[in-house]
């Protein structure tokens, strides 16, 4: 069940993302991104999906069992829409050539295989570790209290006891522990298969796509350089697991943390949208973040890179279109 | 401002690079690439990498990250900012497949000891063997919590409240079936204080750290810090916070435990290594 939940996410999310895409760039305008792009698109809104569920029950009272219902519904919806106009719009034009890159289609396939094998070691190693490391979280012991009470932050996750002055609204409405009570409740999982096993394995799927795409906007013209890229970051992923705070230890660690999403699969896909200057998804990403991580009132991470690649990509064209009109007078 | 300084530099960048060298790696990238002229190809990222790590270095500057990012987050969080991975990744391509075949290092017979060069300074640089996490020690910590909490759910008591050491207290709400607890981990684990606005009244702590100090000492007249605590005072105060199932350690007398049992009219049982003491 555990698979099924796994591909049943990473599914839904690609069909999502593949219908937002048309309906935000057409036909022509989809063929410039990747499948990756689709599926990590796919998963900011999945998480939007869950945040909306989140914020009606927990404003509204209702109860886990209304949320499950709730998000199912919106998922149902949001699958069945984009997978309508994604259809829809793709018929409108003729299929696209894909251009040959180089090298044999064996060789290409077969030197996958590193990058691949690398990542498999991966899940291999947080499926074997996973909850070895809880310090400063507390994700299970919220989802937990949300299924046994079949509420919202009725009580304290580390106690049990009804809380006294409450908690943070910036970390109320984050809606983590509710989407993986829900996944519990529809997948009949328990809270551990879903939070250290499940989303750390659809974590790391999203982050190869983060970095497929990475690898693909510095590197369009060679696969080989493409796969040495993946190869390099799948290896630094190792070495960056020996402290908190490393995108390594968190893919390893700590896979189902909002700051883990988003610093292994948000910041990168967002990097290589700023890159290709793919601004319209930019904001998914934007506000997928407030829905996962404390961030000041929405500006989170996400926003800082955002801005950031922005502002030194303007500077750099002025600077360059400078040197080229210096060129041109002398 | 002295304190924020002081969580920027010493607590903040001097610690973050004690436990791993992956900033040194990216340096080392950002550096190559500049000398390469590999860094024409991406001018903006390049740029934006450097800058950003250089601000998160820099501690004025990594005190307006930190600001920005809410005290909600310590210093390490801020180099989520930078790309670390990817420029690092973009370095390593860069070296071992060159764009022009005539570059010094084309070959595989060039690139191949280089690669295997590369990988041995990545993996003193940091990896899973300098995490700290001991998996095994934390696997066997935790099966031996669930094998007693397990023995308390099927006591057939409804609603408990338990009071116990923290090595039981810190599984007792990951289970399927959760129990009340009189305090939980954010009684020791500061960071979880973070998440809510309750804070435990004063004689928890106390409560807390006379059950630690039983736990290590097996000395029931004191509290960790030395001060005289009476026993079956301490047992008292639980129990009108609530607590309706205590858990002591096995090492205890038999004797001492059915003693500090009385007064509240507990039974006292035996359950794997500890005594459980309940109504």
């Amino acid at each position: 069940m555990l698979i099924v939940l796994v591909l049943c996410l990473l599914a839904a999310s690609w069909v999502t993302g593949s219908g937002i895409l048309c309906i935000l760039y057409g036909k022509k305008g989809r063929e410039a991104f990747f499948c990756a792009d689709a599926l990590l698109t796919g998963w900011a809104a999945v998480v939007g999906a869950a945040e909306t569920a989140h914020i009606l029950s927990l404003f509204g009272h209702l109860s886990l069992r209304v949320c499950v219902l709730l998000f199912s519904g919106l998922m149902i919806f949001l699958v069945l829409a984009m997978a309508a106009a994604g259809a829809v719009l793709w018929r409108k034009g003729a299929m696209p050539k894909r251009e040959r890159q180089e090298g044999s289609c064996d060789v290409r396939a077969a030197a996958f295989l590193v990058p691949i094998a690398l990542i498999l070691l991966q899940a291999a190693f947080f499926l074997d570790v996973g909850g070895a490391y809880l310090k400063g979280d507390m994700t299970l012991e919220t989802v937990v209290s949300f299924l046994d009470t079949d509420g919202i932050y009725q009580v304290n996750p580390l106690t049990g006891a009804p809380y006294e002055a409450g908690i943070p609204s910036r970390l109320k409405i984050l809606c983590l522990p509710t989407f993986y009570s829900i996944l519990c409740r529809i997948f009949s999982l328990k809270p551990q298969e879903v939070v250290w096993r499940a989303i750390p394995c659809v974590t790391l799927a999203c982050s190869c796509g983060a970095y497929y795409c990475v690898g693909k906007t510095l590197f369009p013209e060679s696969r080989k350089r493409q796969i040495c890229f993946l190869t390099a970051a799948a290896l630094l992923v190792w070495a960056g697991s020996c402290a908190p705070g490393m995108d390594g230890f968190g893919v390893l660690y700590g896979g189902w943390r909002g700051v883990t999403v988003r610093n292994m699969a948000l910041v990168p896909y967002l990097v290589s949208l700023c890159l290709r200057r793919k601004w319209k998804p930019v904001f998914l990403c934007i506000a997928a973040e407030a829905c996962l991580a404390w961030t000041l009132y929405g500006a989170g991470v996400c926003v800082f890179v955002a801005a950031g690649l922005w502002l030194s990509r303007y500077v750099c064209d002025r600077l360059e279109a400078r040197a080229e009109g210096g060129r041109q007078n002398g | 401002m002295a304190e924020l300084f002081r969580n920027a530099w010493q607590l903040g960048w001097l610690r973050f690079t004690a436990s791993g060298k992956l900033p040194a790696v990216l340096l080392a990238a950002l550096l190559f690439l500049f000398l390469g002229g590999g860094w024409k190809r991406q001018k903006a990222f390049f740029w934006y990498t450097a800058l950003s790590a250089l601000f998160c270095i820099v501690p004025v500057t990594a005190i307006f990250l930190m600001l920005y990012q809410t005290r909600f987050y310590d210093y390490e969080w801020i180099w989520s900012m930078v790309p670390m991975t990817a420029a690092a990744a973009w370095g390593a391509t860069q070296l071992l497949e060159p764009e022009r075949e005539d570059a010094p290092l084309s070959g595989m017979r060039k690139r191949l000891p280089l690669a295997l060069l590369l990988l041995a300074a990545l993996a003193l640089c940091g990896g899973p063997w300098r995490s700290g996490v001991d998996r095994k020690a934390e696997r066997d910590k935790r099966q031996k919590a669930e094998k007693v909490l397990s023995l308390i759910a099927e006591s057939g008591d409804e609603d408990i409240c338990l009071w116990a050491p923290r090595e039981i207290l810190e599984y007792a709400r990951q289970g399927a079936s959760p129990l009340r607890l009189l305090y939980g981990r954010n009684m020791w684990e500061e960071a979880l204080g973070a998440y809510s606005y309750d804070v435990y009244p004063a004689q928890m702590e106390e409560l807390y750290l006379w059950m630690e100090n039983v736990q290590q000492t097996e000395d029931v007249a004191q509290d960790g810090e030395g001060r005289l605590a009476d026993g079956p005072d301490c047992l008292r105060a639980a129990v009108r916070e609530g607590a309706d199932h205590i858990l002591l350690p096995g090492r205890l007398d038999a004797e001492t435990v059915e003693d500090l049992a009385a007064p509240l009219g507990f039974r006292v049982a035996r359950l794997d290594d500890y005594y459980l003491l309940r109504k």
